[in-house]
């Protein structure tokens, strides 16, 4: 099993741990595992944005790097990611000249997974023989649930470390009010948002919070964080990776 | 679009017809337009949808219909009473108007009514009634009035839904629905053979019967429980504009 | 609070410093998601009703030309007339006209959302037409000068002790101490108000073609009173409101009140064939009324079904936009939405809030005047999952932000120009991974350079300064994936 790593442009540049760990699990679960440096961005930002000149730009880009790739998959740690390729590219290339574009898209948009949906529904894997003490809740990211339909994976996967109480919050799948760059456009709705996820959080009694966006997971360390809270935030391929 | 439908259009608005039609050829572009089109195009009807209940329609016995719509009628408040016999109903009714204080009741001009006799039969329990159908002089306004005055309207339904515990009254006749609306407690009189078990199969009914016939009805209206309101603080309160109580009554076998 | 002055962040500031509409907003929102969920949960076919729902409104929405011919047709064979409104202003002009020609001084009013757009009430006002809001929360809203906060639930924002002030002030009556009481205070005076007027003036929820059937649902009981009581109704419609034939209401008359209020049923339906004939044996006595209203010049019964454009065709004509014209307004994606919950209705600047007031406010009013809408959401699609039409809200917020930018429509010039070079900025360097990763570095570099006890400090950039305003942001430590994967190689 071939398996090129689509790492986003979050974890590349400032959490680039849960990159490696996500390398490291899918490592001993007996995948080669590479990585294109000439990947970049998926474009996800500029699109959301509204700008589709840019984003069109960068998907361009995008295809350019992994149709090289032989792997058998593209796998991202992150929902939102891995939907923009699988869901919102299409739309990009949907002009009548963009018919060779749409095939090459095709291509790759057909081989991308989030990393949870990877290993429970392409490897059929649960156990990866992880461990780790403490009580764990989930946050659902919205785009890794709605867009992908992924909920269930990732609880098994947390379900089967070794040590781990794992606990539901109150409606975990609510935001977390990150949603990009409206987390600095309307900073005080969104923190307004995320202060009811935190307290779920709080109520939940885990002393860690895991999710699989990097982009969740800034919003609610930081959030946790500024109000000097115990609890600890973890994303879903680092908790995997421990021993 | 006919011109003897145009008109028929009589009592209009504005004193030229010019700028009716001017108006009504404007909106009807501009939809054409964004449309993509230049003439209205008569489309291939819309595929047909199954809209199966979880419980089918046809298993259910008429014991269970009755079950299930008293049980549902009871969740939104109304009140719901068997009657076997014309004097279990007009015992019914007394018993209520007298703990509610009730000295006059509107009858709407069902049928039903005439057939039991039920004017007589409230009588003789000290209750008087009128009836919307037969009023006198004075016309409408009396009508209402009288109304206002009494406490309590008894009218017949024509369908019933057990999934929701509703009552509908299809009626042309207008004095009807008025007695199901002014007075503050509404009883409604129903046969267990009109409890059907879906919204879909009164719809049905109700097209066939009285909506898509030559003269059509000229309404029908759904009563589920009586009048209520959530505006204030999401905090339930019963009896806003409507009846503030609601009986069923289902009458014979 | 003048709304309009502020923007739409300002507006959001002054909704979440209001204690009191926080706790109102949380326990409304709270209770609607609940009761609708359970309401949800008893229809197993429910994602059946939903697709067969949106494919009605999507046939109906395609040939909207040949059903509001038939529907038109169909209400004039009922005797009814039928008014086609290009604008607000139509519609106001038409119903003014209407009361002056039939000499009616006061019009009960019933919820509508159509007439809000138009501010039916104060184009009426002026003309010295009285109007009268009959829905408590609208009632409520109308004493108190204000705009709704829910489309449901207008008055949602207001605690008892606030509407019983307001009463108390208004209406010169006791200061009530239960809601019961502020009920049955609407219900005695509003009464006498429908009793007197002499036209309702209300919306419609659906509009039949086949059969010329207006059809309205509610709880209250003010709807029927308003198309029982005074001789003449007025329905002013929406055109995307037409569905083809009556079969096809039992979907949405499942759909609606469950998604709306979590009600299997709503308390009254009412289902409308044109103006009323008298009662059996009642004459219709013009010279002998003695009510304030005057006479009628016709001795009937009216019905005037005014259809209303008000920009919907622009909608229309947009492919990509029409999907918007399938919502029935039952508000669940109001409920559902973190935005909504935290800024309540007002704070959107018009009448539609919530996700669907994102994506119609835009574009009935232009994206130069609610153009920054779409941009306030996270995007977490919640609303779609609620959607009883199973419109993609998402993808049409998606959809305008491109537009607004597109068209250059941005709120502040400044703020605009900084983030289109940020962003071209940006995709230059994406498509050129070495520069991306120097980028990177140096970005990285400069954070930890502005950085103190392992957090990020804004150093006068704006968006940084936005984010650590609420939330930490830990220093970049280490280097980038890309590097370490290179060291290790």
């Amino acid at each position: 099993m071939r398996v090129s790593l689509f790492v986003t442009c979050l974890v590349d540049q400032l959490f680039p741990r849960v990159g490696e760990a996500m390398a490291a699990t899918l490592r001993r679960l007996g995948c080669e595992v590479t990585f294109n440096e000439a990947q970049t961005c998926c474009g996800q930002p500029a699109f959301n944005t509204g700008y589709r000149a840019q984003a069109r730009a960068m998907a361009e880009h995008f295809v350019r790097v992994f149709e090289r790739e032989r792997a058998d998959f593209i796998v991202a740690p992150s929902g939102s990611c891995a939907a923009m390729v699988r869901n919102f590219y299409g739309e990009l290339f949907h002009a009548p000249g963009d018919e060779e574009w749409r095939v090459r898209l095709e291509s790759v948009r057909t081989r991308v997974r989030e990393f949870s949906e990877f290993l429970v529904r392409e490897l059929g894997v649960e156990d990866v023989g992880a461990r780790f003490e403490g009580r764990v809740t989930y946050h659902d990211a919205c785009h890794l649930l709605r867009e992908l339909g992924v909920a269930d994976e990732p609880r098994r996967l947390i379900r089967a470390v070794r040590g781990v109480e794992f606990v539901e919050m109150e409606a975990p799948d609510t935001c977390c009010g990150f949603g990009g760059t409206f987390s600095v456009k309307y900073a005080e709705i969104s923190n307004s948002i995320l202060q009811e996820k935190l307290a779920r959080i709080t109520r939940s009694g885990a002393g860690t919070v895991v999710a699989n966006d990097s982009s969740c997971l800034m919003q609610i360390a930081g959030g946790l964080s500024r109000a000097g809270s115990p609890v600890k935030t973890m994303h879903l391929t680092e908790l995997l990776a421990s021993r | 679009m006919s011109d003897a439908s145009r008109a028929s259009d009589k009592g209009r608005v504005f004193a030229d017809d010019e700028r009716v039609l001017a108006d009504e050829g404007r909106v009807l572009d501009a939809v054409r337009r964004a449309l993509g089109r230049s003439e209205t195009a008569r489309p291939d009807p819309l595929e047909p949808f199954d809209e199966t209940n979880a419980e089918g329609e046809a298993e259910t016995s008429r014991e269970e219909l009755i079950a299930r719509f008293t049980f549902e009628a009871g969740a939104v408040g109304s009140h719901v009473h068997r009657a076997d016999s014309v004097g279990e109903l007009t015992d019914t009714v007394a018993r209520v108007c007298a703990d509610a204080d009730v000295k006059e009741v509107a009858l709407s001009g069902a049928e039903l009514f005439a057939e039991l006799n039920l004017s007589a039969r409230l009588a003789a329990h000290g209750l008087s009634s009128f009836a919307a159908s037969d009023f006198g002089p004075g016309g409408r306004e009396g009508l209402i009035a009288r109304l206002e005055g009494c406490g309590a309207g008894v009218t017949a339904a024509d369908y019933a839904i057990a999934e929701t515990g509703t009552v509908a009254l299809g009626s042309d006749e207008e004095g009807a629905l008025l007695v199901s609306l002014l007075p503050a407690i509404h009883f409604a009189v129903l046969r267990p053979s009109q409890i059907a078990w879906s919204l879909g199969a009164v719809i049905e009914r109700l097209k066939a019967e009285r909506m898509a016939r030559a003269e059509p009805c000229r309404s029908a209206t759904f009563i589920t429980g009586p009048s209520r309101t959530s505006d204030v603080e999401l905090v339930l309160s019963i009896g806003v504009h409507g009846p503030k109580e609601l009986h069923l009554i289902i009458l014979g076998e | 609070m003048n709304h309009a002055e502020q923007d739409l962040a300002g507006r959001s500031h002054a909704a979440l410093e209001d204690a009191v509409l926080q706790t109102a907003l949380k326990s409304a929102t709270d209770t609607f998601i609940s009761r609708r969920r359970e309401a949800v949960a008893g229809v197993p076919e429910w994602q059946a009703l939903r697709a067969r729902a949106r494919r009605v409104k999507e046939h109906t929405i395609n040939n909207l030309d040949y059903y509001l011919e038939q529907l038109a047709e169909k209400v004039r064979e009922h005797g009814g007339h039928v008014y086609w409104a290009t604008t607000g202003e139509d519609v106001g002009h038409y119903c003014i006209e209407l009361a002056r020609a039939r000499g009616v001084t006061s019009v009960v009013k019933s919820k509508s959302m159509a007439t809000e757009e138009i501010e039916l009430n104060h184009a009426l006002e002026a003309a010295g037409v009285r109007p009268i809001e009959t829905d408590l929360g609208e009632y409520i809203i109308q004493l108190a000068r204000e705009k709704p906060s829910h489309i449901i639930v207008p008055a949602i924002h207001k605690t008892r002790e606030q509407i019983a002030e307001l009463f108390a002030e208004k209406l010169k009556c006791g200061l009530a101490r239960e809601v019961a009481e502020i009920t049955a205070v609407a219900r005695e005076r509003l009464r006498g108000e429908f009793l007197s007027a002499g036209m309702g003036i209300t919306g419609a929820n659906f509009a039949v073609a086949e059969t010329g059937t207006i059809v309205l649902v509610e709880n209250e009981g003010n709807i029927r009173l308003s198309t029982q009581v005074p001789r003449i109704h007025v329905a002013v419609v929406g055109i995307e409101k037409v569905v083809p034939r009556f079969e096809d209401l039992s979907v949405f008359l499942r759909l609606l009140p469950r998604s709306g209020t979590g009600q299997k049923q709503t308390a009254y339906v009412s289902f409308l064939n044109g103006p009323r004939r008298r009662t059996r044996g009642v004459e219709a006595d013009v010279a002998s009324r003695s009510s304030e209203q005057g006479q009628a010049s016709e001795s009937e019964f009216e019905f005037h079904l005014v259809l209303m454009d008000n920009g919907r065709t622009r909608i229309l004509a947009d492919e990509r936009m029409r999907e918007s014209l399938y919502c029935i307004r039952c508000g669940a994606c109001l409920n559902v939405c973190p935005v909504y919950q935290k800024i309540g209705g007002q704070a959107y600047g018009w009448i539609y809030p919530g996700p669907i007031g994102a994506v119609v406010s835009p574009l009935l009013q232009g994206l130069k005047q609610a153009g920054e809408l779409p941009f306030a959401s996270s995007l977490c699609g919640a609303c779609r999952d609620a959607c009883p039409v199973d419109i993609n809200l998402p993808d049409l917020l998606l959809a305008l932000r491109a537009k607004v930018k597109e068209a250059g429509a941005d709120v502040g010039v400044a703020r605009n120009f900084a983030e289109r070079t940020a962003m071209r900025g940006y995709a230059a360097a994406v498509k050129r991974p070495k520069l991306f990763a120097a980028a990177g570095r140096l970005v990285r570099g400069l954070a930890r350079l502005v950085s103190k006890d392992g957090k990020v400090r804004s150093a006068g950039v704006p968006a940084l300064g936005e984010w650590t305003k609420y939330r930490d942001l830990p220093a970049p430590r280490g280097g980038s994936f890309r590097e370490r994967w290179k060291k290790k190689r």
